[in-house]
């Protein structure tokens, strides 16, 4: 009796071993494939923040193109609607990816993005549940107002950013004659020197005066149309509210880019990224210019970004 | 005799009109006080401008006033000259808010838009053109104005330039055609404005409210109700638009003091260096001339005098000899002229240089705040499209006309 005992004993750890063991790798194996889901998450989140990045250099890129071709009269009208037609483009991937991030990974994420602000699209007032007329009216008159306090938010954000702009350094090269506070004898850093002070003290003028007219334009225009509604009073502030300008740019984002034009420098590099072999005979516009940015960045990462871009645009196209 | 004196008179001539510059258009007068208003006016009676960034113009097509000039210069001054003529029009308390706008305003109650037909520093001439919201023109003329050397001196940003009498000239003949309007018609362009801004914003909704013409003169054919909705709207964008464009202005007028030292500089300096030149042409054709009179001189002496005495051939010797050297002291002098071409070039340059990247940034700024309002404004229309579908169970199935690229800034 006992050697059967026994053996059901040594049978029975036997089982509960294996099944330990079984449950052991499976628990394993389970942790691993979880793991590699949040890796596989959290690497999404960032190609896809990388990818705004990488959009949004192109863009400022094509902005100051764009601007010093039309200012040297280098630019007819159809590649001016072409560029455009790219900047916007950028410009509505770049919110889609935006929005993709606050949707998956919260406003964390697209935290010092340049992002633009929250906004929702108007089509989502219209999906899902039945509405009577006046709902939906109400719906897309909250959804407009919304609209227009973020829009005197971003001006406010402009008047700061115009108010923070460092007049320039001026060199005064003419070192003769002159009676224009010059030093005649001074060379070019200590008339620079004046420059900048004279300059300084003129900008703050000028951002006053700025500041000052803006309000009194502004006062001028709201108190002849009293119907206007609540401009000021949304964007809080006096002031800042009534000279402020929009940018669907987020300060930081069009700050570094703007005041130095060679952030999407062009590296004159054209290799292509990855070994596909790439048809560009029938690239469209929108897809030219995405080409020419990627071959143009210097970044590897961001240049992995735009040929994915591209790769993804002309998928789309086709 | 007779030839002598004609000959002394043309001499004359030559020497005081030599290198006498010729600038196209009439001169304003000097001196030109701005009319200024003795009242405050009601918000009814101020009209709103908006100015356009000036065409460039083309520079001139001789080699010689060409030089010193180039097109960034030009392109500075066609955003210049615009924001200098704001500031003047603002002192004098006849307009609303006066703003500078980078292309054509749909919403404008009066656009002021520019030509630079001719500028060098020292001579500057403009083709004005005004018109308000109805598409009436008030005026297209052509201002032209030389600065005297002491009118580059005593300048200020903003209040008084080198060429004041002609930006006064220019806000006096804006004040003039503004103090002839009845206050009925600044009533018709103030609402021809807001709706045209309406039906840019609202087709749907206020595309009939205007007609037009056969001169393109538009009539209000029925104002929106007091207390239309829609309308409130549209002025919710608009104030904001406006907003905008003050913005833009800031940008512009950073540019305005960015560029103003170097600005007035190269047009002093520029200047001297031109005068100089003309009195060095001047001393350099008067000598030639001087020489050749002389010449001229010995050949009547010789002609009218019978007398072959050793006095008379002396004469005549002195005065060839004479006449020969003052000719050639005459194109000698001429070189001299080579240096201060070479200075207005370097001027030019070095002007350029600076000025070329304040434009840049500007225009950059510019469309970066337009290109991306454009979107706003795109999705706005769509939102006043829908309100109006569902306010009044119409649905329109046409397109939005693409107005934005010709109406917003």
């Amino acid at each position: 009796m006992l050697t059967v005992n026994k053996s059901r004993w040594y049978y029975l750890s036997a089982m509960n071993r294996s099944g330990i063991l079984y449950a052991a790798i499976i628990l394993l194996l389970l942790s691993t494939v979880m793991g590699a889901a949040a890796t596989l998450i959290v690497s999404s989140e960032k190609e896809l923040q990388q990818s705004v990045i990488a959009l949004d250099r192109a863009r400022h890129q094509a902005i100051h193109d764009l601007a010093e071709k039309k200012q040297n009269a280098a630019l007819g009208e159809t590649q001016q609607k072409d560029y455009e037609k790219f900047i916007i483009f950028l410009t509505v991937k770049i919110d889609e990816y935006c929005q993709q991030l606050r949707t998956e990974a919260g406003d964390t994420a697209v935290e010092n993005l340049p992002c633009p602000e929250g906004s929702q699209a108007f089509g989502a007032v219209q999906a899902g549940s039945v509405q009577t007329s006046e709902e939906q009216v109400e719906d897309l008159e909250r959804l407009f107002s919304g609209s227009l306090e973020q829009f005197d938010d971003k001006l406010l954000k402009e008047e700061e950013r115009l108010s923070a702009r460092q007049p320039r350094d001026r060199e005064s090269g003419y070192s003769y004659g002159g009676s224009q506070g010059q030093d005649s004898e001074g060379g070019a850093a200590g008339t620079g020197q004046a420059s900048g002070q004279d300059s300084g003290s003129s900008d703050t003028t000028g951002s006053e005066g700025t500041a000052g007219q803006g309000q009194e334009d502004t006062e001028m225009d709201s108190t002849r149309s009293a119907e206007e509604t609540g401009a000021s009073a949304g964007a809080g502030g006096e002031k800042g509210a009534e000279t402020a300008g929009a940018g669907a740019d987020s300060g930081e984002g069009a700050g570094p880019a703007a005041g130095g034009s060679g952030a999407g420098q062009s590296g004159g590099s054209s290799s292509q990224s990855g070994n596909v072999e790439l048809d560009t005979g029938n690239d469209d516009v929108v897809a030219r210019q995405l080409r020419e940015a990627a071959e143009k960045e210097t970044d590897p990462e961001l240049k992995k970004k735009l040929w994915e871009e591209y790769r993804k645009y002309k998928a789309g196209v086709q | 005799m007779r030839f002598v004196k004609i000959l002394s008179l043309l001499l004359l001539a030559s020497v005081l009109f030599a290198g006498c510059a010729t600038v196209p258009g009439k001169q304003v007068d000097d001196q030109i006080a701005p009319l200024m208003a003795s009242k405050e006016f009601g918000n009814q009676e101020l009209l709103n401008v908006s100015i356009k960034v000036f065409d460039p113009g083309e520079l001139p097509e001789k080699a010689d006033e060409q030089a010193g000039l180039s097109l960034e210069i030009r392109e500075a001054e066609a955003r210049f000259i615009p924001i200098h003529l704001k500031y003047s029009m603002q002192r004098t308390g006849y307009w609303g808010a006066v703003r500078i706008v980078p292309d054509d305003d749909i919403g404008a109650e009066v656009q002021v838009g520019g030509k630079i037909e001719f500028s060098d520093g020292e001579s500057l001439v403009l083709t004005v053109e005004a018109l308000d919201s109805r598409n009436v023109l008030w005026f297209k003329k052509t201002y032209a104005e030389t600065a005297l050397l002491n009118e580059h001196l005593g300048t200020e940003p903003e209040k008084e330039d080198t060429f004041q009498d002609l930006f006064n000239k220019i806000a006096n003949d804006l004040t003039e055609y503004r103090n002839r309007l009845t206050p009925d018609d600044m009533l018709e362009i103030q609402r021809v404005a807001e709706l045209r801004y309406g039906q840019l914003m609202a087709p749907d909704v206020y595309g009939q409210y205007l007609s037009s013409d056969n001169n393109n003169r538009l009539h209000i054919v029925h104002l929106p109700a007091e207390n239309d909705l829609m309308m409130e709207r549209v002025r919710s964008i608009r104030s904001r638009d406006n907003m905008l464009i003050d913005t833009i202005n800031g940008y512009y007028e950073a540019y305005y003091l960015d560029l103003w030292e170097p600005y007035a500089n190269w047009r002093q300096f520029r200047s001297e260096e031109i005068a100089t030149m003309r009195e060095i042409k001047r001393e350099a054709l008067k000598r030639k001339l001087i020489g050749a009179a002389a010449i001229i001189g010995a050949i009547a002496v010789g002609a009218t005098i019978d007398d072959n005495s050793a006095a008379t051939d002396t004469l005549q010797q002195v005065m060839v000899v004479g006449g020969a050297y003052s000719i050639y002291s005459g194109f000698q002098k001429s070189q001299e002229v080579t240096i201060n071409k070479e200075v207005i070039e370097e001027l030019g340059v070095s002007f350029s240089s600076e000025a070329e990247p304040l434009v840049v940034e500007v225009e950059g700024e510019t469309f970066r705040l337009t290109g991306s309002a454009e979107e706003q404004y795109a999705e706005w229309r769509e939102i006043l499209k829908q309100i109006y579908a569902r306010e009044t169970g119409l649905v329109s199935d046409e397109a939005i006309p693409d107005q934005s690229s010709s109406a917003l800034p």
